[in-house]
């Protein structure tokens, strides 16, 4: 099961993106989800993880992006 | 809930680092040690760490021109394609515009064609004018500034030295940034969070300045200093239930959200994927600080736990960045759940938590071998993110995106 964070559950398992609607999640208008996804879907193709980013308004989102082949 | 099947493939954490001790790619450079505002909760000068009293007020230009040479023969020795510059402080802007006229511009010489990089001032935004955005739009720099929310929020902890109020003056320059013509140079706003706050007040007050990403920080502390409001019930999650009413409102919000790293970096480790910031997920930290004075530290937050925390006794004059990789509290940040206690690793939300943020898990003793101070609160956003994000991927699997 894929449950939650509260006690006596988990998110130690990995959820299975195989049914996942590729086609649709990539086409479709921005939610928080879609673009969660595409950039999961992006990462299991980059090169190389993002790096773990200090916390500075910010500051690593344009690295994500240029990595990902989008514009900044 | 979905049960879990074979998953598409999944990005693993870099760690452990193994024989080869993973480059830097993240650096901090203090170019200035003293600041013009005078917050309550400042981890520079009011932790731990008395370094600051030692260090110059401005860094010299010698010692910027080493630091120059020595992050490009990083990026040449490691073949890097891309790296994040931050300058930093104190108040960066109080260096004045021709020291970082200079800087960066030997920055952009200095490094090699082939490695990109992405600079960052961040700032209290007090300081910010025409000179400073001519300087940014010539060399690329973004422009990370700090705001906690409306006047009579930020202005608890955001003063300046004769406690006056700083978010006036802040608000007049993200107006500017604003502006078409100087969004490409806004990274976006850095709000520590305080949970006596309105969260859904203050988060509408900094999403009025359309601003292109909100980082939420949590206060530092850690088990001997705990953050405000941080009790040792683990029954009081202040800190999740704040930060739980900002999700709720952002995370259904029609059109392309105003990107929350923190937000996102949860829902895409429960997604399976890597969380990208340091203060979840548990990735290997590959940031590196250059003093004011030119000493290699550790991440400045360490300042929060006691006094030389992140010191390393390497500089830039005498030492490459190399030979901080093998530095044990370097490789401890590299570790990934190897270097973390036995209540993190049997801890059901691991996998996204990651043993939160390192300078929050101290204790004195027991040193950075214990649980984030924050572990009850971030087990239940996590939860709580959980249970959202699963929910609604069961329904896209079953139905698709509404229209």
């Amino acid at each position: 099961m894929v449950t939650n964070g509260e006690s006596g559950e988990s998110t130690s398992a990995l959820p299975d993106l195989t049914d996942v609607p590729l086609d649709e999640v990539m086409s479709s208008s921005d939610s928080a989800l879609t673009q969660a996804l595409r950039r999961v879907l992006r990462q299991t193709t980059g090169a190389e993880p993002p790096i773990s980013a200090y916390s500075s308004g910010g500051q690593l989102l344009r690295l994500d992006e240029a990595e990902a082949g989008q514009q900044g | 809930m979905r049960t879990v099947g074979e998953p598409v493939k999944q990005i693993q954490p870099e760690g452990p680092a193994g024989p080869a001790p993973l480059p830097f790619r993240e650096f901090l450079i203090k170019v200035q040690s003293s600041c013009n505002l005078a917050c309550d909760y400042c981890y520079v000068y009011r932790a731990a760490d008395t370094g600051w009293r030692t260090q110059p007020r401005t860094m010299a230009s010698a010692t910027a021109e080493q630091v120059c040479h020595r992050i490009a023969e990083h990026a040449r020795d490691h073949a890097l394609s891309s790296l994040q510059i931050v300058l930093h402080g104190g108040e960066p802007l109080l260096a004045g515009p021709s020291f970082l006229d200079a800087l960066l511009g030997r920055l952009r010489t200095a490094l090699p064609s082939s490695t990109r990089a992405d600079l960052v001032i961040q700032t209290n935004g007090t300081l910010v004018d025409d000179a400073v955005l001519a300087l940014c739009h010539e060399y690329g720099v973004r422009l990370g500034v700090s705001l906690d929310g409306g006047p009579a929020v930020n202005d608890r902890h955001r003063v300046d030295h004769a406690g006056r109020g700083s978010h006036d003056a802040v608000a007049k320059v993200l107006r500017r940034l604003g502006q078409d013509r100087h969004r490409p140079v806004w990274a976006g706003l850095l709000c520590t969070v305080d949970v006596t706050t309105d969260p859904l007040a203050v988060y509408e007050h900094l999403l009025s300045f359309q601003p292109p990403a909100i980082d939420l920080m949590l206060p530092l502390g850690n088990w001997d200093h705990p953050p405000p409001h941080r009790s040792a019930d683990p029954a009081s999650v202040p800190y999740a239930d704040w930060l739980r009413a900002v999700f709720d409102r952002w995370y259904p919000a029609p059109g392309p959200p105003t990107r929350i790293p923190f937000f996102e970096a949860v829902i895409d480790l429960v997604l399976g994927g890597a969380g990208g910031i340091e203060s979840v997920g548990g990735g290997p930290s590959r940031m590196v600080v250059v003093d004011t004075d030119g000493s290699l530290t550790q991440s400045d937050q360490l300042k929060t736990a006691y006094d030389g925390a992140p010191g390393t006794g390497r500089d830039v004059w005498r030492d490459s960045f190399d030979t901080l990789l093998t530095h044990p509290g370097i490789l401890a940040r590299q570790a990934g759940t190897g270097a973390l206690c036995e209540e993190c690793r049997a801890c059901p939300v691991l996998r996204v938590c990651g043993g939160g943020h390192y300078p929050h898990r101290y204790r004195q003793g027991s040193g950075f071998a214990n649980p984030s101070v924050y572990s009850p609160d971030l087990r239940s956003l996590i939860g709580h993110v959980s249970r959202t994000v699963l929910g609604d991927l069961d329904r896209l699997i079953e139905g698709g995106l509404p229209r």
